[in-house]
C-alpha cells in the first residue's frame, strides 16, 4: 500500500532548509498555541456560560425568596386579623342580632375594629387598603391608607372575588385588574369561615402596593438582566420590567416552563431564558438576556486568542528568519565554494564563527586546499608519466653504449684528424647528457643557450650554411636568471623541423630575450613557412586552456605540436595558469613562439 | 487561520437550540404542621419536644413545625386555623364539641383502615380509650392521654394546722374556715378555662356521668349546671378563694404556683398538673372529691377521660400522598410505648398506652392517681368536653366572677351560652 504521507514526505525533504526550519518552527508553537487556546475558549466559554446562567438564576431565586417573603407576610396578616375575634363576630353579624349590645358596646367594637385596620394599613406599607364584607352582603367595612387615590370600596367586585376567593378554601388568593395587558390591581382575597361550622360568613380583599413588588428586584437587576416578568399561572402579567413583554410570553415557550426552575437558549431570538416557579402563589419569574451580552466576555477571549495567534506567528517568523539566517549562511558560502570547486578554482571561506559550522568551514576550507593540491600533482604526475614514456623510447638505446660510441668517433675523428665530426660528437654528447638527466631541475638561461648552440651546430651538419642562429639578449642579466632546464630547446626544435626545414632559403632562427613588465620574455622566431591563420587561433586556444581542461580533453591528442604544448604545460604547471606560450604567424612569413615567465619564481 | 476557523466555528456549535436543565436542587422535605395545647409552660412541651426531636433525627426528609400553644389560645387558634385553610397536618384536641364540629366538617382523617392494617399499633391502646375517639363507628383520633381531675392537697398544711381533710362538702366548708382562721388561702383558683375545675368537679358530683354527657335537653341547661354553681358561690362567700385584689389578672402558673409554694392548702387540678410539682412531692396528695350529698355520682367518683395528648390527622394530609406517609409515622412515634414511657417519666402523664409500669418510677402522686382511678365508682368524662367549649368560654368562663360576686345570675350566663348557641346554628 502506498504511504499517503511518502509525498508529504518528500515535499519537506525537497524544501529549503531555511522554509524547514520557518515550517517546523511554526509547528511547534503555533500547534500548541492554537489547541491550548482553543482548548482553553472552550472551557471558558463553558464555564462562562455555566456562571452566566448560575448568577441569574441566582437573581430569580433571591427575587423569588424576596417575593415569597412579601406574600408570606401578606398572609400572615390576612392571618392575624382572622384571629381578630371583633372582626370575626362583625362578620357572623353576632352583634346585630343580641339584645344584649347595647348601641355603645357597638360603637366601641367599631371602633376597635377600625383600629385594628388602620394599625395594618398604616404600618405596612404592603397594604393599601383593607376590606371585609359579610356574606349576606349587608355588612361591609373597609380601611384605606390614602398614600393613592385608589378607592378601596369602588375597586371591590364581591361577586367576582368572591367566586375567585372560593377557589382558596380559606387560603389566600391572588386577583388582578388588568389594564393594557399588565396588572393593574392587585387583590390579596381570602373567604372567611365560620370556625364552627366552616359555612362561608364573608370575604377579606386587601389592596396590595404593587410598588412592594417591584422592590423585589431592586438593586438585584443589573444591565444584562433588565427583562425581568413576573406571570400569574393563567399568563398574566402581574409585574414587568421588560420593555418588550411579547418577547417573553410566546406561547410556545411558556409550555416548556412547568417544571421548577431553569434555563433554556432560543438561538432564533438569540436569547438565554432563565425562570423560576413560585410554589405558593403558583407564579413564575422570568427574564431574559441576549446572547450577545451573554457571550461578550467569550467573544473578546476569541478575539484576544487570536489576535495572540497572528501576533505569535508574525514574531516567530521575524526570530525564525533571523536564526535561520545565521544557519543558512555559512551553509550557503560552502555550497557555493563547493561549487568553485566543481569548476576548479579554490577560494578559502570567510569563518567568524567556533560553533560546528565553523569547524565544517575552516575543514572544507583546508580540505578544499588539499583538493587543489592534489589536482597540481596529478597534472604534474600526467607529464612526468608522458615523458617517462618518451624517456624509456630513448632509453632503448643503451645511453652508455651511446656515450661509448661518440667517444669512440670522436678520438677517431681527432686520429683521423677530421675535427667537424670531432665537434658535433662533442655537442651531440653534450645535448644527450642534458636530455639523460632531464627533470625540472633549473639551469640559468646562459647554459639553455649553450644546449641551444650545441644544438644547433649538430645541425648545421645537416642544414650547412642554410641555417642560422641569431641571439639576442637585452642584457646580460638575464643570463644569469634560471629557468627549468631544457625549456627553450624544444620550441628551437620546432621552429627547425616545422618552419625552416622545408623552405628554400636560408632559415634564420632569432632568440631574443629581455624583460618586459616584470617578465622575462624569450621569444623564438624563424622565417620560415609560417602558419594560416585557423592554425595559428586553434594553437593559441590549446595553449590557452587552464590545465584542467586541457588534462582533461586534449592530453591525450596526437598532434604535431606536442613539443610546444608540454612546454607550455610545463610553464602552467610550474609558473600558474597565466604564464606560458602565445604563438604568431603569417603564413609563407614567419612564426613566433613568445614565452612569458615570471621573473620571480612563482612556483611553491 | 486554523485558529480562527477552530474559535469561530466552536462558538456557534456549542450551544444547542433549546439546552434545558432543571434546578439542582435539594429534595424538598415534607413539611408536618403541629398544634397541640403543648406548648410553652405546659408541662408536656418538654417530653413532646424531645419525641418530635428524635422523630426528625430519624427522618431526615420530614421536618415538623410544632406551633402548639398553652393555655386558652389555643382553641382560638385551631379554630380560625381550620376555618382559614391554614389546617394543621397532625394536632392533638381534647374530645368534646370542638372536634365534633371538625369531624362533621370533614376535616379530619378518618384513621380506622390505617389502625386495622397495624393491628400491634392498634392493640397497643387499652381498648376502653377507643370510644371516645369514635364517631359513627370510624375511629378519628389516637387517645393517647389518659386525665383525670381530683382535689390537690398540701397534706403538711393540714398536718400543721391540724386540719381533717375533707370528706364531703361540709367537712371542706369546715376546712376552708380552718384555714383563713390560720391567713391561708383555703384553695387556690383563678377565673380561667383551668379555674372553673372546682366548679365541674362540684357538677360532676351532681350530676354523674349520664347528665354530663348530655347537658341540654328541651332548650335549656339541666339544673345541676345552675346549682354547681351555687356551692361555688357558697364556697366563695366563706373566702374559700384568693381574695379579689391577688385574683385580678392572675395567670394560671401563678394560680398553680400558690399551691406550689403552699400559700394555698387546696387546688382542683387535672393529672398534668403533676408534672409540675417537681418538689416535696410527699408533702403533697391527691384525693378523692368530696362528696356531695344530693349528688347523683356513686362515690367515690372521678372525672376522667382524654386529653389533648388525643391525636388527629386533618384531611389536607391525608390528601397530600408525602405527608400521609409522613403524618402516620409521627402518630405511630408519638403514640408509641417509647413515647408513652418518655412523657410518664418526663411529666407523669398517664397514658391509654400498655406499658410496664413497673419500671417507670412514677411518683407518689401518680401512683395515686391510678389508685384513685381503681377506686372510683364512676369515672365521669370532664363536662368541658362535652359543651360547646367556644361557648363556654366566652359566656361561661369569662363570666364566673360575675355570678360568684352576685353581678350576674347562674341562670343568666347559661342563657347566655343557650343563645350563643342557637345564634351558632347549633341548637333549636
Amino acid at each position: 500500500m502506498k504511504n499517503p504521507f511518502r509525498g508529504l514526505i518528500k515535499i519537506y525533504k525537497d524544501l529549503p532548509i531555511k522554509r524547514k526550519m520557518l515550517y517546523i518552527s511554526y509547528f511547534q508553537i503555533l500547534i500548541p498555541v492554537i489547541i491550548i487556546g482553543f482548548v482553553s475558549y472552550i472551557i471558558s466559554e463553558n464555564l462562562i456560560q455555566t456562571k452566566s446562567i448560575n448568577y441569574s438564576l441566582d437573581l430569580m431565586r433571591t427575587m423569588e425568596l424576596r417575593l415569597t417573603d412579601c406574600v408570606n407576610n401578606l398572609t400572615s396578616i390576612s392571618q392575624d386579623l382572622l384571629y381578630d375575634n371583633n372582626i370575626y363576630d362583625r362578620l357572623k353579624g353576632k352583634d346585630r342580632y343580641n339584645y344584649n349590645i347595647t348601641s355603645l358596646d357597638e360603637f366601641e367594637k367599631k371602633n376597635t375594629i377600625d383600629n385594628t385596620l388602620n394599625k395594618y394599613t398604616f404600618s405596612r406599607s404592603e397594604i393599601q387598603a383593607i376590606y371585609f364584607e359579610t356574606y349576606d352582603r349587608k355588612d361591609k367595612f373597609y380601611r384605606d391608607n390614602h398614600s393613592v387615590k385608589k378607592d378601596i370600596k369602588a375597586l371591590v367586585k364581591y361577586d367576582l372575588m368572591s367566586a375567585v376567593a372560593r377557589k382558596g378554601h380559606g387560603k389566600a388568593m391572588w386577583y388582578f385588574t388588568m389594564n393594557n395587558g399588565k396588572a393593574d390591581n392587585l387583590f390579596l382575597l381570602r373567604t372567611i369561615y365560620d370556625r364552627d361550622n366552616f359555612k362561608e360568613i364573608g370575604l377579606m380583599v386587601f389592596l396590595v402596593n404593587k410598588e412592594l413588588f417591584e422592590s423585589v428586584y431592586k438593586g438585584l437587576v443589573n444591565d444584562e438582566m433588565q427583562n425581568v416578568v413576573i406571570i400569574s399561572p393563567d399568563n398574566k402579567i402581574i409585574l414587568s420590567r421588560s420593555p418588550d413583554t411579547s418577547n417573553l410570553l410566546n406561547k410556545s415557550r411558556l409550555r416548556e416552563t412547568n417544571k421548577r426552575g431553569g434555563w433554556m437558549i432560543d438561538q432564533n431570538k438569540k436569547t438565554l431564558f432563565t425562570y423560576v416557579s413560585m410554589d405558593d402563589p403558583n407564579w413564575r419569574i422570568m427574564s431574559y438576556i441576549p446572547l450577545k451580552l451573554l457571550y461578550k466576555d467569550i467573544y473578546d477571549f476569541r478575539t484576544l486568542i487570536i489576535m495572540l495567534c497572528i501576533l505569535t506567528a508574525f514574531l516567530l517568523t521575524l526570530i525564525n528568519m533571523k536564526i535561520s539566517k545565521d544557519f543558512v549562511t555559512p551553509i550557503k558560502r560552502l555550497e557555493n565554494a563547493m561549487k568553485q570547486i566543481q569548476k576548479g578554482s579554490h577560494k578559502d571561506i570567510e569563518v567568524d564563527r567556533n560553533d560546528e559550522l565553523g569547524f565544517i568551514t575552516r575543514t572544507f576550507n583546508e580540505m578544499s586546499k588539499e583538493i587543489s593540491h592534489l589536482i597540481t600533482w596529478i597534472y604534474r604526475e600526467q607529464i612526468t608519466r608522458k615523458e617517462a614514456q618518451l624517456k624509456a623510447l630513448q632509453s632503448q638505446i643503451n645511453p652508455h653504449f651511446l656515450f661509448n660510441t661518440l667517444e669512440s668517433i670522436n678520438w677517431m675523428a681527432q686520429l683521423q684528424n677530421v675535427p667537424e665530426i670531432s665537434d658535433m660528437v662533442t655537442a651531440l654528447s653534450s645535448l644527450m647528457e642534458a636530455n639523460i638527466g632531464r627533470d625540472d631541475k633549473l639551469i640559468p638561461l646562459r647554459d639553455e643557450f649553450k644546449y641551444i648552440d650545441h644544438y644547433i651546430a649538430i645541425l648545421k651538419n645537416r642544414f650547412e650554411d642554410r641555417i642560422q642562429l641569431k641571439v639576442y639578449v637585452d642584457n646580460d642579466d638575464i643570463l644569469e636568471l634560471e629557468i627549468p632546464k631544457l625549456l627553450i630547446q624544444p620550441i628551437i626544435e620546432n621552429a627547425v623541423y616545422h618552419g625552416i626545414c622545408d623552405i628554400n632559403k636560408k632559415g634564420v632562427i632569432n632568440l631574443n630575450s629581455y624583460i618586459e613588465y616584470g617578465e622575462l620574455i624569450i621569444e623564438v622566431v624563424d622565417n620560415g613557412i609560417g602558419m594560416d591563420k585557423e592554425s595559428v587561433k586553434a594553437l593559441n586556444e590549446t595553449l590557452a586552456m587552464d590545465n584542467d581542461t586541457y588534462f582533461r580533453t586534449r592530453a591525450n591528442e596526437e598532434r604535431k605540436s606536442i613539443g610546444l604544448e608540454n612546454v607550455n604545460r610545463r610553464i602552467k604547471l610550474f609558473y600558474g595558469e597565466k604564464y606560458g606560450l602565445r604563438i604568431t604567424s603569417e603564413k609563407d612569413e614567419f612564426t613566433k613562439v613568445r614565452v612569458t615567465i615570471p621573473l620571480k619564481d612563482n612556483s611553491e | 487561520m486554523l485558529s480562527i476557523t477552530l474559535l469561530s466555528s466552536s462558538c456557534v456549535n456549542n450551544i444547542k437550540p433549546s439546552d434545558y436543565v432543571d434546578f439542582n436542587e435539594e429534595k424538598q422535605k415534607t413539611e408536618l404542621r403541629f398544634i397541640s395545647s403543648w406548648g410553652g409552660i405546659d408541662p408536656q412541651a418538654e417530653p413532646l419536644n424531645m419525641v418530635f426531636n428524635e422523630f426528625m433525627e430519624n427522618n431526615k426528609g420530614i421536618d415538623i413545625i410544632n406551633e402548639s400553644v398553652s393555655g386558652e389560645d389555643f382553641l382560638t387558634k385551631i379554630k380560625v386555623d381550620f376555618a382559614s385553610g391554614f389546617d394543621p397536618d397532625v394536632f392533638g384536641l381534647w374530645p368534646g364539641s370542638d372536634i365534633n364540629a371538625l369531624i362533621n366538617a370533614g376535616k379530619v382523617a378518618d384513621l380506622t383502615d390505617v389502625l386495622s392494617q397495624d393491628p400491634e399499633w392498634k392493640e397497643s391502646f387499652k381498648p376502653d380509650a377507643w370510644a371516645d375517639t369514635t364517631y359513627n363507628g370510624l375511629i378519628y383520633g389516637l387517645p393517647f392521654e389518659r386525665i383525670f381531675e381530683g382535689l390537690f392537697i398540701n397534706k403538711d398544711l393540714f398536718d400543721q394546722y391540724k386540719i381533717k381533710i375533707p370528706k364531703d362538702f361540709e367537712e371542706l366548708k369546715k376546712a376552708v374556715l380552718a384555714f383563713r382562721a390560720h391567713d391561708k388561702i383555703p384553695i387556690a383558683l383563678n377565673y380561667s378555662s383551668e379555674g372553673t375545675f372546682l366548679y365541674q368537679n362540684i357538677l360532676a358530683s351532681l350530676a354523674g356521668k349520664y347528665i354530663i354527657q348530655n347537658p341540654i335537653s328541651g332548650g335549656s341547661v339541666k339544673d345541676c349546671y345552675i346549682k354547681a354553681m351555687e356551692y361555688m358561690k357558697e364556697l366563695y362567700t366563706i373566702d374559700a378563694f384568693p381574695t379579689q385584689e391577688m385574683v385580678n389578672g392572675m395567670d394560671n402558673k401563678t394560680r398553680d404556683n400558690m399551691f406550689i409554694k403552699k400559700d394555698a392548702a387546696m387546688i382542683v387540678q387535672g393529672s398534668w398538673f403533676i408534672g409540675k410539682i417537681d418538689h416535696d412531692v410527699d408533702t403533697v396528695d391527691i384525693i378523692p372529691f368530696p362528696t356531695i350529698n344530693d349528688g347523683v355520682a356513686k362515690s367515690p367518683s372521678l372525672v376522667y377521660g382524654l386529653g389533648c395528648g388525643t391525636f388527629y390527622m386533618s384531611k389536607n394530609a391525608w390528601n397530600d400522598k408525602e405527608k400521609r406517609k409522613a403524618a402516620i409515622k409521627l402518630l405511630k412515634a408519638l403514640t408509641s410505648q417509647k413515647s408513652a414511657q418518655l412523657f410518664a417519666l418526663k411529666s407523669g402523664m398517664i397514658s391509654t398506652i400498655n406499658i410496664d409500669r413497673a419500671g417507670l418510677n412514677y411518683n407518689y402522686l401518680t401512683q395515686k392517681g391510678l389508685q384513685l382511678i381503681d377506686n372510683a365508682k364512676e369515672l365521669i368524662g370532664p363536662p368541658d368536653s362535652y359543651v360547646d367549649r367556644t361557648a363556654w368560654e366566652e359566656k361561661i368562663v369569662k363570666q364566673f366572677i360575675y355570678v360568684l360576686n352576685g353581678k350576674r345570675e347562674a341562670s343568666s350566663v347559661w342563657n347566655d351560652y343557650l343563645y350563643d348557641l342557637r345564634m351558632r346554628n347549633l341548637i333549636e
